[in-house]
C-alpha cells in the first residue's frame, strides 16, 4: 500500500525535482497556481511559484527565504529543526515525517495509493494530510487545515534522480529589495 | 523605493470621496507584505468587505489559515488554527495578540477602493499619491478597471505593500454580523 511506498521513497530518494499545480479549495472560491519544485535531502528545497505570480521559497538548511517580486519583499526565518508543514519541508526532511506524524495506509483511488499522515502534535497548521503515489511515483499530496481549506497539490514531471547542485539552493536577494526577518 | 514601474501611477484624479452610498463591498484575495521597524512580514489573505462586516483570512502560500480575523459594529472577533477565539477592540491589537504582527486596518477598506475618508482632512499629492491620517497611500488600479491591483501605504511606522490577485465589487449589507459570533463556543 501507500505506507511501504513511502517508507521505500523515503529510504532511495534524496533528490527529487519536478513541477505542480496547487489549488486551494475554500469555502467559497477555489484559488490555482502552479510552479516547479527542486528538494535535495536533508533539508534543501527550492518551490517557486511561476503562475499566476512569481514568488520563490528556499530553504538553503539555516534559512528559509521567501521572494515575492510583485511586493518587492524578501523575508527569511530560521529554518529550525521542527519540521514545517509545507510539502517542501515534509518530503526534504525523511526523518522528520517519520518523527512527527503518526503515518497509516489510506486505501486507493483512480490508480494511486495513499497514506494519511496524522501530526503528533496539534500545534501544525493542518488537521491532517495525505500522500499520494502512483506506483513508485509521488503524485499527490492533500493537506486540510482547520478552517475547511483543502489544499490539493499535484506533481507531474518527477524527477527522482536530478543533478542538482547546492548553489541551486543558495537565495540571493535581487538588489534594490528589502530583506526583513519575519 | 517604489515597486511600481512610474507611468502606471495614479494620476490625482483617481482618488475619490468615499460617500456612503457609493461604498461598495468586495470579495478578494493576493498577498501582503508588511514593514514594522525592520521586521517583515508575508502572508497570503482573502478579504471580504460587506460594509459593516469585515472579514480578513491570514493564510500561508500553501492555502491554509493561520487565522481568520472579523470586525463588526459589535467590535473585532477572531479565530486561530488551534480553534481559540479572541475578541478585541481593533484588528491592529487582535493581529498582534494572534499572529505576532499588527495588521493596521483602519480607513483601509476605502483607500484600497479609491475613495479619500470623507470628513476627514486629506491631501492628494502631485505624484498621485494620496495623504490622510499620518498615511501616504499609493494605488495602482488594474488595467482599464478602477479595481486595485497593488496598493501601498506607508507612515512613520509602517510600509505595507497589499497585491490583489482577486477581486470582485459585492453588494454591501448593513445588517450582518461576524460569523463566528453565531459559533457554538
Amino acid at each position: 500500500g501507500g505506507l511501504e511506498t513511502l517508507q521505500k521513497f523515503n529510504a532511495d530518494t534524496d533528490g527529487i525535482s519536478g513541477q505542480f499545480s496547487q489549488s486551494v479549495k475554500s469555502k467559497k472560491r477555489t484559488q490555482t497556481t502552479a510552479g516547479t519544485f527542486a528538494i535535495q535531502r536533508p533539508g534543501l528545497f527550492r518551490w517557486e511559484y511561476t503562475q499566476p505570480y512569481k514568488q520563490i521559497i528556499v530553504g538553503d538548511g539555516n534559512t528559509v527565504w521567501l521572494y515575492d517580486q510583485d511586493l518587492a519583499q524578501v523575508t527569511k526565518r530560521a529554518q529550525n529543526q521542527t519540521i514545517g508543514d509545507s510539502p517542501a519541508a515534509i518530503l526534504s526532511n525523511k526523518t522528520a515525517l517519520n518523527a512527527n506524524y503518526s503515518l497509516s495506509d489510506d486505501g486507493s483511488s483512480n490508480g494511486i495509493d495513499y497514506v494519511r499522515a496524522l501530526p503528533k502534535r496539534s500545534n501544525t497548521g493542518y488537521q491532517n494530510i495525505r500522500i499520494g503515489f502512483k506506483g513508485e511515483n509521488l503524485a499527490n499530496m492533500q493537506l486540510k487545515d482547520s478552517f475547511g481549506n483543502l489544499t490539493t497539490i499535484t506533481f507531474s514531471k518527477i524527477n527522482t534522480h536530478p543533478q542538482l547542485n547546492r548553489a541551486q539552493f543558495k537565495f540571493t536577494p535581487p538588489k534594490g529589495v528589502d530583506v526583513l526577518t519575519q | 523605493c517604489s515597486s511600481m514601474a512610474p507611468e502606471k501611477i495614479t494620476t490625482t484624479s483617481d482618488w475619490q470621496a468615499g460617500h456612503e452610498q457609493t461604498l461598495s463591498g468586495f470579495d478578494s484575495s493576493g498577498r501582503l507584505a508588511i514593514k514594522d521597524q525592520g521586521k517583515g512580514t508575508y502572508a497570503n489573505f482573502s478579504w471580504q468587505n460587506l460594509g459593516l462586516v469585515q472579514t480578513i483570512e491570514v493564510k500561508t502560500p500553501l492555502g491554509n489559515s493561520v487565522g481568520v480575523l472579523c470586525q463588526d459594529s459589535d467590535g473585532v472577533i477572531a479565530e486561530d488554527s488551534k480553534g481559540q477565539v479572541f475578541s478585541a477592540s481593533s484588528i491592529e491589537e487582535l493581529s498582534q495578540r494572534m499572529l505576532g504582527f499588527v495588521l493596521p486596518f483602519d480607513h483601509l477598506n476605502q483607500w484600497v477602493q479609491g475613495y479619500w475618508i470623507e470628513n476627514e482632512p486629506y491631501q492628494l499629492l502631485p505624484d498621485g499619491k494620496l495623504k490622510q491620517s499620518g498615511w501616504i497611500i499609493q494605488r495602482q488600479p488594474q488595467i482599464n478597471s478602477r479595481s486595485p491591483h497593488i496598493v501601498e501605504l506607508n507612515n512613520a511606522r509602517f510600509d505595507i505593500r497589499l497585491v490583489f490577485d482577486e477581486y470582485t465589487d459585492t453588494p454591501s449589507q448593513s445588517s450582518a454580523k461576524c460569523e463566528l459570533r453565531h459559533k457554538p463556543s
